[in-house]
């Protein structure tokens, strides 16, 4: 039977050398939930995937205002688009103001959007995943 | 960026969302967001002439304001809780970098 070798202190120090945290920028990560009328989901997909956000869903849902309301205004916007996707803190500012132009170019653009912190995650793997860790810029100070 | 609201999650049995509804805006709530979902926790039904049975579930999503949240949780669970008909439950969470909804006091000055 062979023995099990334990890390000595060098294998120990070059691990945390080339741990990810020191290569890489790690910020924590947010949930981002927009709310939108039903086919306007698509440019916010579409707009997050350019800004380097690695996974985006999109649900379909129902506003909660009485149907009849809505036949009698004779549109369909109780039907609603729900787009979750997984954002990095330090591109909030950037996807937030995009989200506020589009909201402000016509009535049945607008919606709500808003962020949720998210706790903790199972393995880097995910991390690197959700960050779309291509595009992380390597931390020149090593930190 | 700290925000002032927070954002209510109601699981509940489906067509019972308005239950949900129902008390969140006597609390206060001025609207929400169903989505439909399907429920995995009971696993005594099992299957049904060789159909796997699942139950389906209404996720209803409310965002309101930190000042009535509690009023909001207490009347959904006695409107829509796991001992009415509905069997819902509901949780609710921090929310950050809201864009989109007024605050409540703004919207009374502009009355």
């Amino acid at each position: 039977m062979k023995k099990v070798q334990l890390p000595t202190k060098k294998k120990k120090e070059i691990l945390k050398e080339s741990s990810y945290e020191s290569t890489h920028v790690v910020s924590p990560l947010k949930l981002l939930f927009i709310i939108v009328n039903r086919n306007q989901g698509q440019f916010y997909i579409k707009a997050l995937s350019e800004l380097h956000v690695g996974a985006t869903f999109e649900i379909y849902g129902y506003g909660t205002a009485p149907k009849e309301i809505y036949s009698l205004l004779e549109t369909e916007d109780y039907k609603k688009d729900l787009v979750i996707g997984v954002v990095n803190t330090c591109d909030i500012e950037k996807i937030m103001h995009l989200i506020n132009e589009r909201f402000s170019v016509s009535k049945l653009a607008k919606g709500v959007a808003f962020t949720i912190p998210l706790d903790s995650m199972a393995g880097v793997v995910f991390y690197k995943y959700f960050t779309n860790n291509r595009s992380i810029k390597e931390n020149q100070n090593g930190k | 960026m700290e925000s002032n609201g927070i954002l209510l999650v109601a699981i509940i049995n489906k067509e019972y969302s308005d239950l949900v509804m129902e008390a969140a805006k006597i609390s206060g709530a001025r609207g929400g967001t169903i989505f439909n979902a399907r429920g995995t926790g009971n696993k005594e039904m099992g299957e049904f002439f060789g159909v796997p049975i699942q139950p389906e579930k209404e996720i209803v999503l409310i965002l309101v304001e930190n000042s009535i949240k509690d009023k909001c949780l207490l009347n959904i669970y006695k409107n829509a809780g796991l001992e009415t008909r509905g069997q819902g439950i509901v949780f609710a969470l921090p929310v950050e970098d809201m864009l989109g909804l007024m605050p409540l006091d703004l919207k009374e000055e502009e009355k």
